[in-house]
């Protein structure tokens, strides 16, 4: 075992280089701000108990990351808690910030709506794919499937949302 | 599909982050978590076991250490590594801990700040096994002498980094592993202190030159911090970097009330375990950390940043070194009870280092 210490500050580094990113992959999966941080808090919980008995063969600490945070996402529906974007419009959702508001106002709310129109299972792809900037193989790789699969349901979900987009 | 308004949404989705009060929440709440779970050294069967297979080569002189060492290193890394991290000079693994899991470790430095951060915590290792072996009552000039000499390679490494940092006008790389090393220094200077007046003449005699030594350093730090945090201060004024020290200052605020909130709730929660003498010394510190931030906040309304920084740092390295004194002073009675428990069934010890002397326990006085 390395010294504590050292595993705790290389630790928080990972929360420091991943916690947008995994809150942004929340965030876009439950439509709910508050509810994504939880989530994004309890996947770098779960992530420190896991870390401090494997960090030796902790390969790939991001794809760790992604796999908890497809797995909270995935309970989170089955307790049926996320609520449709049109509940929150009708609560009028105030996020924390003004900058975050600036942006949620412009940006987040339009993919939203665009997300809502998917099937959880073209959702989960999109959101990793474009919104996590993450590789087909990558999401094959947290998601323990096969990388041919993954491109299948990537393009069939693009065909969902091709339907949903504006044309010029 | 329209195909730019979806790349547009794509960018767009990208921008949204965590505010920079949620993720230091975020941050604060993990280190509560860590805290609360924290990593625990190897496994105490695995230390066990070890301990015996010491015991029963101790036939086995230094000579056949390289190829004890390549052996246990190539068949039983794994419970090596864990035992050799309790190991102290002398012991059979020490020569793991120094020159496997500590090299291995320096390969995972990932920029020169998190070397400049580790050089730093290995001379802080040789500092705690210094306190270890004087609070049993078993240092050794020969071994401080040894001791002291490691210490002083990792001191003159963190040393040069900093010179470095200063050389590439990399000034708050340097003023961080300066305040860093100052602080650590200080916390192991109190603890150096405390430790000498419970310890026979022996001891103490051993103890003298690295005291010194870590006087020297943790005083060479702070002309290092104030002379980085000097030239800061002038060229704060240029209006090109002033938005840059502006960031820097404000990024400092938080971390060091971070720091305070975590060290205050530490103290909270570890406060049954110290003696009132202790704690009201680590308070004394947390007010004069939580001064410093007020004092920094005044400094950051005037626009004075490269000042306001500087006040920031001060109250992180005083609520770190409160926080370090005291785990340390913590660590050494936990490790005095876990001997003791381990001696239940040998003779008594004579009293030696401080030790007190109850039937099969040994007792430290460090005024917890």
């Amino acid at each position: 075992m390395m010294d504590p210490e050292f595993l705790q500050e290389r630790f928080l580094q990972v929360y420091n280089l991943h916690a947008d990113a995994i809150f942004r992959h929340c965030y876009f999966r439950l439509h709910d701000r508050e509810l994504a941080r939880d989530c994004m808090q309890e996947i770098f919980m779960r992530t420190w108990q896991y870390y401090v008995r494997n960090y030796e063969t902790i390969g790939n600490i991001r794809a760790l990351l992604y796999r908890l945070a497809n797995n909270l996402v995935i309970d989170e529906f089955r307790k049926k808690k996320t609520l449709s974007l049109e509940n929150e419009l009708e609560k009028g959702y105030q996020p924390a910030a003004e900058e975050s508001r600036i942006h949620e106002r412009i940006d987040g709310k339009a993919m939203m709506q665009l997300l809502k129109k998917l099937e959880p299972a073209y959702q989960e792809v999109i959101v990793m794919r474009y919104i996590d900037d993450l590789a087909p193989k990558e999401i094959a790789e947290i998601l323990h499937q096969d990388p041919n699969a993954v491109s299948v349901r990537l393009t069939r979900a693009l065909q969902k949302l091709r339907n949903f987009l504006p044309h010029e | 599909m329209n195909e730019k308004e979806f790349q547009k949404l794509v960018r767009e989705s990208r921008g949204i982050f965590l505010t920079a009060e949620e993720k230091n929440e975020g941050r604060q709440q993990l280190l509560f978590h860590m805290e609360k779970n924290p990593v625990r050294v190897g496994g105490f069967f695995r230390l066990r076991f070890w301990r015996v297979f010491v015991l029963h080569f101790n036939f086995l002189t230094p000579k056949h250490m390289p190829v004890i060492v390549l052996f246990i290193a190539v068949f039983f890394s794994a419970g090596v590594s864990a035992a050799a991290e309790a190991s102290l000079p002398g012991d059979l693994l020490y020569p793991v801990k120094v020159k496997v899991n500590e090299e291995v470790r320096g390969w995972f430095a990932v920029s020169h700040e998190s070397e400049a951060k580790w050089e730093t915590r290995r001379a802080e290792r040789r500092l705690e096994e210094v306190e270890e072996l004087a609070a049993k009552g078993e240092l050794k000039a020969d071994v401080a002498a040894r001791i002291e000499e490691n210490f002083k390679a990792h001191a003159d490494r963190v040393e040069a980094r900093i010179a470095d940092f200063e050389a590439r006008d990399d000034l708050g790389a340097a003023a961080d592993a300066a305040s860093h090393f100052e602080s650590s220094l200080n916390a192991h200077e109190d603890v150096l202190v405390r430790l000498r007046g419970g310890v026979n003449a022996e001891v103490r005699s051993a103890l003298k030159d690295i005291e010194k030594d870590v006087d020297v350093r943790a005083n060479a730090a702070v002309e290092a911090r104030a002379k980085v945090e000097a030239k800061a201060a002038e060229d704060s004024h240029d209006a090109r970097v002033k938005a840059e020290f502006q960031a820097a200052a404000e990024g400092k605020f938080t971390a060091a009330t971070n720091k305070l909130d975590e060290v205050t709730r530490f103290l909270e929660e570890r406060g049954d375990e110290l003696s009132a003498k202790v704690k009201a010394e680590a308070e004394v510190k947390l007010k004069l950390a939580a001064d410093a931030i007020l004092a920094g906040r005044a400094k950051l309304e005037a626009e004075a940043y490269a000042e306001a920084r500087a006040k920031f740092d001060e109250a992180h390295r005083l609520a770190m070194e409160a926080k370090k004194f005291v785990q340390a002073l913590l660590e050494l009675e936990l490790k005095a009870e876990a001997e003791a428990d381990d001696n239940d069934n040998r003779p008594e010890n004579s009293q030696a280092g401080g030790q007190g002397k109850a039937k099969g326990k040994l007792e430290l006085n460090l005024g917890l």
